[in-house]
């Protein structure tokens, strides 16, 4: 359990530093998704945000962020993280790496809950205010599910049909 | 009980043994008093429940004088003017019913010692929050902190705040009026005239319309005036069948001594330290109470340079953003919930100050990179905050991270004042030319209307300057900042900002000597032996505290003595 944790924390934060770089990339090449006027004669307008630019930054960071899980645990039966720490995500059944419908379902449960909850910012500010507190929630969740399941099959491999365990001739 | 004058036949006389004139807080506190004695108590009162403007516009009349708005400041319905009361509450001190030297017609017949007993009482009527008022004893249990100044010529006062939903006296004793078996109360009775005997010495009756017409009188064995300081001269100078210059006039004094506490921005400060903390006065919680501390010249140095009161509140103007911050809606809904959840009191539209703090709080979340794993700036927030100064990030503070969360950081590390403005109320001092006087025209009742010459004289400018320059060099003393006086030294005008602070005080002033005063210690009305005033047009002079609290003190204090006085 703690390798997975750490395996977790390990990806998280590439993935974060990756999508970092993806959104200075697009920044040098389209401009900033947002501008400052600290002098702006309106509060409203000392800060602005293009939401065109927020919709394409969401694009990519989900795109991003769905290739770095989806294509390792169909291609390498595990996400970078997990490969450094010897773990691997299996189908529930044992046996190979994850079929891409299921790794798909495993990342829609895993990643994008507070991804979600910054895109509803820019629309819904006061959903986006009010549903905020569920994104730790729903980890937390997962996390609970994870340790109290004798296979360790968190709500989210549960519903992927999934398991993870260490590679062949390790302990996890 | 209440009743309604409009259903009282034409011509008919109700006789009753005390006759209240007016239901503000000097009358409703009056008629409490007198519930469940062997006394029949009658309170009328012009309007009804609500504002009415056709009632309100009965107080209409002329300012000829100062700037002055004769009917917005006062209210003409059950309740009074503490229907839009500010609920600022403080006791007066002993110097302010003692006379100054060199100025004319100061000082009270009775001392503080006569009205302290119903201080205590008067603050429970008024509902103050806590029976404190030393500066010491506050400055213990606040956080906040006066400013240090090394004598004793200023000095810091705290004033406490009635808390709004319990300001108005009409919906706090409606229902207790409503059962007194004794207390009648008169809605939509309008006093046009008080009768007297042949020699005009005792009041036998008074007259009362009501707008749709019907008139009667209503008979009595005392009479109390509590109209506030302009109608009661009104009614009294325009009761004049058998006294031509009106009842209590004998010297010309009635509707003389009009006082208000005339506000303006006195000065303004540039402050040292510009994150200073200015909480202590500001209007903040201490407890369950809401105070707010004020600057003044201490009373022994007023009594000493014969100077008159005056209450300075310094206004700290923040930065744009932070003052935008620390008044907006968010903040003002995140207060008031915290406030019920407190009290355990509900708010109404309790659901829409929810998602106001919601959406404020997730303010920053529009700055995070939608689709990340977790919340992380876009790099132009990170590269923007990362090359600005303290004060750049603090103005975009509002901006990226809302208004609540720029208030919580505001109060740990302070907000940047700009200036401090010194908001100066003055007493001024007792002016017999400062007036109300009767006009030609008429209101719809065919009572005379009023004009008033609300004046201030040389005197209140001497007044202002000094104590303005006693507060300069203190505070430049003790390294707070420099202190520029915007009053000008000379010359016949008052800044353009002077205002009235509401408060109607004066014109049927207390003096032992009829030469001097309409009403004598009892506030009974000189030559007369059943007529009374109560309410602050009794004031000799006008404090520099608020005249609430004190004004029902003198109400309890008329109660006691017509109890004492009165034979059932």
């Amino acid at each position: 359990m703690p390798r997975r944790l750490a395996a977790w924390v390990i990806d998280v934060v590439v993935l974060t530093a990756l999508i970092f770089a993806g959104a200075s990339a697009l920044a040098a090449l389209l401009g900033p998704t947002i501008r400052f006027s600290p002098e702006a004669a309106t509060l409203a307008s000392t800060v602005t945000v293009d939401t065109s630019r927020v919709a394409l930054s969401a694009l990519v960071s989900t795109s991003l962020s769905g290739a770095y899980f989806v294509i390792p645990w169909v291609v390498l039966g595990a996400s970078p993280g997990q490969l450094l720490l010897n773990i691997q995500v299996h189908g529930e059944a044992g046996g190979g790496a994850l079929p891409p419908g299921r790794a798909i379902a495993r990342w829609v449960l895993l990643l994008p809950p507070f991804g979600a909850v910054a895109a509803l910012a820019v629309g819904a500010p006061s959903l986006s205010g009010l549903v905020w507190g569920s994104a730790p929630a729903w980890y937390l969740i997962l996390l609970l599910t994870t340790v109290r399941s004798p296979m360790r099959q968190g709500l989210h491999d549960r519903i992927a049909r999934s398991t993870v365990r260490p590679r062949a001739g390790e302990n996890a | 009980m209440f009743d309604d004058a409009r259903s009282v036949p034409p011509q008919a006389r109700v006789e009753t043994d005390i006759c209240i004139v007016g239901s503000g807080a000097a009358g409703i506190t009056l008629a409490r008093e007198l519930i469940g004695l062997p006394l029949r108590v009658t309170v009328l009162e012009s309007g009804a429940f609500e504002y009415d403007g056709e009632t309100q516009a009965l107080y209409d009349g002329d300012s000829v004088g100062l700037p002055y708005s004769v009917s917005a400041s006062r209210l003409r319905f059950f309740g009074g003017t503490t229907n839009h009361w500010g609920g600022i509450c403080r006791p007066w001190e002993d110097a302010d019913f003692e006379a100054r030297d060199g100025i004319r017609f100061s000082g009270w017949p009775i001392r503080k010692a006569d009205l302290a007993p119903y201080y205590t009482p008067a603050a429970r009527v008024c509902r103050v929050p806590s029976p404190e008022w030393e500066l010491d004893e506050w400055v213990r249990r606040d956080r906040a902190a006066p400013f240090a100044l090394s004598s004793d010529r200023i000095v810091s006062r705290v004033t406490q705040i009635v808390p709004r939903s319990m300001r108005g006296f009409g919906k706090n004793y409606r229902e207790e009026l409503r059962r007194a078996r004794n207390v009648a109360v008169l809605l939509h009775a309008n006093v046009t005239n008080i009768e007297t005997d042949e020699a005009g010495a005792t009041a036998t009756s008074v007259r009362v319309a009501t707008l749709p017409g019907n008139q009667f009188s209503v008979g009595a064995r005392v009479f109390v005036l509590a109209t506030g300081a302009i109608e009661n001269a009104r009614l009294l100078l325009a009761s004049n069948e058998r006294r031509p210059r009106g009842l209590g006039n004998q010297h010309d004094l009635v509707g003389r001594f009009f006082a208000d506490h005339a506000r303006f921005i006195g000065g303004v400060i540039a402050p040292s330290n510009p994150r200073m903390s200015m909480r202590f006065y500001e209007v903040h919680s201490v407890g369950r109470a809401m105070v707010r501390g004020y600057l003044a010249t201490s009373k022994q140095w007023q009594l000493a340079e014969g100077l008159m009161d005056l209450q300075i509140r310094p206004e700290p103007v923040y930065e744009r953003h932070m003052d935008r911050t620390i008044t907006s809606p968010s903040v003002s809904s995140l207060k008031l919930m915290l406030r019920s959840i407190r009290r355990g009191e509900t708010v109404p539209g309790f659901g829409q100050h929810v998602t106001r703090v919601a959406a404020d709080l997730g303010t920053w979340q529009r700055f995070a990179i939608p689709g990340a794993p977790v919340p992380v700036p876009y790099p132009e927030v990170v590269r923007e905050m990362a090359g600005s100064t303290r004060r750049e990030a603090e103005r975009l503070m509002p901006a990226l991270a809302g208004d609540v969360a720029t208030r919580a950081y505001l109060e740990y590390f302070g907000a940047r004042i700009d200036s401090i403005l010194l908001s100066t109320r003055i007493e001024q001092a007792p002016n017999p030319d400062s007036r109300v006087t009767l006009t030609g025209a008429r209101d719809r009742l065919g009572m005379p209307r009023v004009a008033l010459d609300w004046r201030l004289s040389d005197i209140d400018r001497r007044n202002v300057r000094r104590s303005l320059e006693l507060l300069g060099a203190e505070i430049g003393h003790a390294g707070i900042g420099r202190l520029k006086i915007l009053l000008a030294q000379d010359g016949p005008g008052w800044p353009d900002d002077l205002d009235g602070g509401h408060h109607l005080m004066g014109t049927t002033r207390m003096s032992d000597d009829p030469k001097q005063g309409v009403v004598d210690r009892h506030c009974r009305i000189h030559g007369m032996s059943n007529l009374f005033v109560a309410g602050s047009s009794v004031f000799p002079t006008s404090g520099g505290g608020t005249p609430t609290l004190t004004l029902v003190a003198l109400a309890l204090r008329l109660a006691e003595y017509l109890k004492r006085t009165m034979r059932p």
